[in-house]
């Protein structure tokens, strides 16, 4: 795993990460950076960078610290250790400036329900200076890239949920950010919203937008990203692009097995000369072989010799699951 | 700088002029409460006779009767026992019951001790202490005539049967002629005081009322937009917490003025309210405007979700109009209720528009939008203090 991460492990002094963020086109420096609040460790020690013109993926469950991560990222918490250089400025000694320099998609519908999609971009927009013809004309071009248009004048409170999340796009790059925050932009919406949600996000970066995209769906993080950091209780476990994510997998592919009734231990036992790995939880089996197809026929004589009935049966080709999986033990969807 | 300021708070205010249910509450209603409860608490009538109970017979009793019925402020009638008196007020056929003794001449010229027992019905305590007043002031000049008797008859020593007969004529006749009781003229006007009449202030005591339900609605946008996530939004953008504070009360400072302004004005063309001349009204309009957003700031401050505001609101400006003269004339309030008053931005904002109204430049005036404009800086400081605990979070 240390070859997949970043080559900035020893400390730095922080005009050292200026320079390295300029010479190197990294437009986001996330160095040993921390969080807390009260007690509890939402960001620990997270160190990442995001290249110019990259979508970086911040993969994770729900609560693994990713929108702590870009709270901090967006100058709305103050980070408790660590740096974060966005385009060469300090998010907490230049924060007007690193404010112009990113846009902000945040995981809420943060947008006026009683204002037209077009009033809620005006407004948006004048908040960064951007005012009489620039702003309409920056507010129109956004609507068509984000397909509203022709409902510009409608109050997004009657908007589904989808339309909701893509003027939610549409708000944060008023001002031609530099880079974009997305969090979570497709959580509760429909599969065809959510295709229009990746398709752009596509567009955006095609246009040279950089892009830090965070998400618990890794078919997402699959799809857009070209490195991904898999986050979890605050801390990077693994980061890299797909292929390097995939090689971090190892060979091993996963088998998920459903059963009427869970194995008893000393089964689970027995089951483990066969694999490399068993996570059980209940009566649902995932298990890890070198080999899957192969291991199969001997998995499923075993089951059945102890009496046990499989309701579903599931073989993948080892993707982020299998790696989140495989660091953590358990999915990312828990 | 200004410019954010300003384009915050426009879109703060323009949100809540868009809504209907806010131009109902803060326009509509209030032209409709002040029609129907000036009316009918007030308006043109006269002031109604007091139902009053009177236990007694004999000439004196019929003399406070009389006295009574002719102040206008009472509508006497007998009863023949104090039980039947006590129960009259219990059961509201009287506000108040004047219990006279059993032979009272007579024991009046015996010098025996007098106990007159009056019961009041507290909810009507102030027209009621006025008859007591009256029955009061019946009494003691009763007193002073049986003084002024006994004083001369010990002045009377006779020494002969002749100067005896003499003696009890005179003293006869003395008697006669001071309980012939003397008709009191007493004569009752009425004349408009502070509030230029009841539905006056109840227009000034009603648009107050509404200016702070008017600022809860716009507090409520900003519980809304923190748990929208609208507010994290600002801040990421080129906008610093100090700034969408200002923008936040500015916005909830305007709404009151502009809430307060067309109420003024629209009471004035349609119920020829006067609130006074336009330059001196200006400054109380302000005052209480902003003493409202310092209210809507401390309802942001102790709130944790719109849910929670509405409660809390509603208890607030219930009590704080209740105390403070919104829902029946400051002068009727018990002394109690007078010392809390002060603690109500009802009070301050109703006296000061009633000076006003009055083209009184008196002390108060300026002691009442004083103390307005320290309520609102007290309300903005705790209010903000408790939001940018929030934005932090």
């Amino acid at each position: 795993m240390a070859l997949l991460m970043p080559t900035l492990e020893t400390p730095r002094p922080f005009f050292l990460l200026m320079i390295y963020g300029t010479m190197l086109g990294v437009v986001l420096v996330v160095k040993n950076l921390q969080k807390r609040y009260d007690k509890f460790i939402a960001v620990h020690d997270v160190s990442f960078h995001v290249q110019r013109g990259e979508v970086y993926g911040l993969l994770g469950p729900n609560g693994a610290g990713k929108s702590s991560t870009i709270r901090v990222l967006s100058c709305l918490a103050k980070p408790d250790s660590g740096s974060v250089v966005i385009d060469g400025s300090d998010i907490v000694q230049e924060q007007a400036k690193v404010k112009r320099t990113i846009g902000i998609v945040p995981q809420d519908f943060a947008l006026y329900d009683d204002f037209s999609a077009l009033e809620n971009l005006v407004f948006f927009g004048r908040l960064y200076g951007i005012s009489g013809r620039d702003l309409k004309i920056r507010a129109q071009e956004l609507l068509e890239a984000v397909g509203l248009l022709e409902r510009s004048h409608e109050a997004v409170g009657t908007f589904s949920g989808g339309m909701k999340r893509r003027i939610n796009i549409a708000a944060g790059l008023m001002h031609k950010p530099k880079m974009l925050y997305l969090d979570e932009p497709t959580v509760g919406i429909d599969p065809q919203s959510r295709r229009k949600i990746l398709d752009l996000v596509k567009t955006l970066n095609a246009s040279g937008l950089t892009v830090l995209y965070t998400t618990h769906y890794m078919e997402e993080a699959e799809e857009l990203c070209h490195r991904i950091g898999v986050i979890d209780q605050g801390k990077i476990i693994a980061e890299g692009t797909l292929a390097q994510m995939r090689q971090l997998a190892g060979e091993t592919a996963p088998i998920r097995l459903e059963l009427r009734e869970p194995l008893a231990a000393s089964q689970l036992e027995q089951l483990k000369t066969l694999v490399d790995e068993i996570i059980a939880e209940e009566n649902t089996l995932t298990l890890f072989a070198r080999d899957p197809k192969d291991a199969l026929s001997g998995i499923l004589q075993m089951l059945s010799s102890f009496g046990a009935h499989v309701h579903h049966l599931e073989l993948d080709e080892p993707d982020l699951e299998t790696v989140f999986l495989k660091l953590t033990g358990r999915r990312l969807r828990d | 700088m200004i410019n954010v300021i300003i384009v915050i708070a426009w879109r703060d205010l323009l949100a809540q002029l868009r809504s209907r249910s806010f131009l109902v509450q803060t326009l509509l209603l209030p032209f409709i409460l002040t029609l129907l409860i000036g009316n009918a608490i007030g308006g043109t009538r006269k002031v109604d006779p007091l139902p009053v109970a009177l236990v007694g017979s004999g000439e004196i009793s019929q003399s406070i009767g009389a006295l009574l019925e002719q102040s206008g402020l009472a509508k006497v009638h007998g009863l023949p026992d104090a039980s039947s008196a006590e129960k009259a007020v219990r059961t509201g056929e009287a506000t108040i019951a004047v219990v006279l003794p059993e032979r009272l001449e007579s024991k009046v010229l015996r010098s025996d001790p007098l106990e007159v027992r009056i019961l009041i019905d507290p909810t009507s305590h102030q027209r009621g202490e006025v008859v007591k007043q009256l029955v009061q002031g019946y009494m003691q000049q009763l007193e002073a005539a049986r003084a002024a008797i006994l004083g001369g008859v010990r002045a009377l020593a006779p020494s002969t049967a002749q100067e005896l007969q003499s003696t009890l004529t005179l003293i006869r006749a003395k008697v006669e002629k001071q309980f012939q009781v003397a008709s009191i003229d007493l004569q009752t006007k009425e004349a408009s005081g502070r509030s230029q009449g009841i539905f006056a202030y109840y227009a000034v005591a009603f648009g107050v009322m509404f200016t702070l339900l008017s600022a809860t609605n716009g507090a409520g946008g900003v519980i809304d937009e923190l748990e929208r996530g609208t507010i994290h939004r600002l801040l990421a953008a080129p906008v610093t917490p100090v700034l969408l504070l200002v923008s936040k009360f500015l916005a909830l400072w305007l709404l009151g003025v502009w809430q307060l302004g067309a109420f003024a004005i629209f009471s004035s063309l349609i119920y020829g309210v006067s609130w006074g001349a336009p330059l001196a009204v200006l400054p109380v309009l302000l005052a209480t405007a902003a003493a409202a957003a310092g209210f809507g700031g401390i309802i942001i401050g102790i709130s944790r979700s719109r849910e929670q505001l509405n409660t809390l609101s509603l208890v607030f400006v219930l009590v704080m109009s209740l105390l403070g003269g919104s829902m029946w004339p400051l002068e009727t309030l018990p002394g109690a209720a007078q010392v809390l008053s002060k603690f109500t931005y009802n009070r301050w904002s109703i006296e000061a528009f009633q000076l006003t109204a009055l083209g009184s430049s008196d002390p108060h005036l300026y002691l009442a939008t004083g103390v307005l404009f320290a309520m609102a800086v007290v309300g903005v400081v705790f209010g903000s203090f408790q939001l940018n605990r929030r934005f932090r979070q």
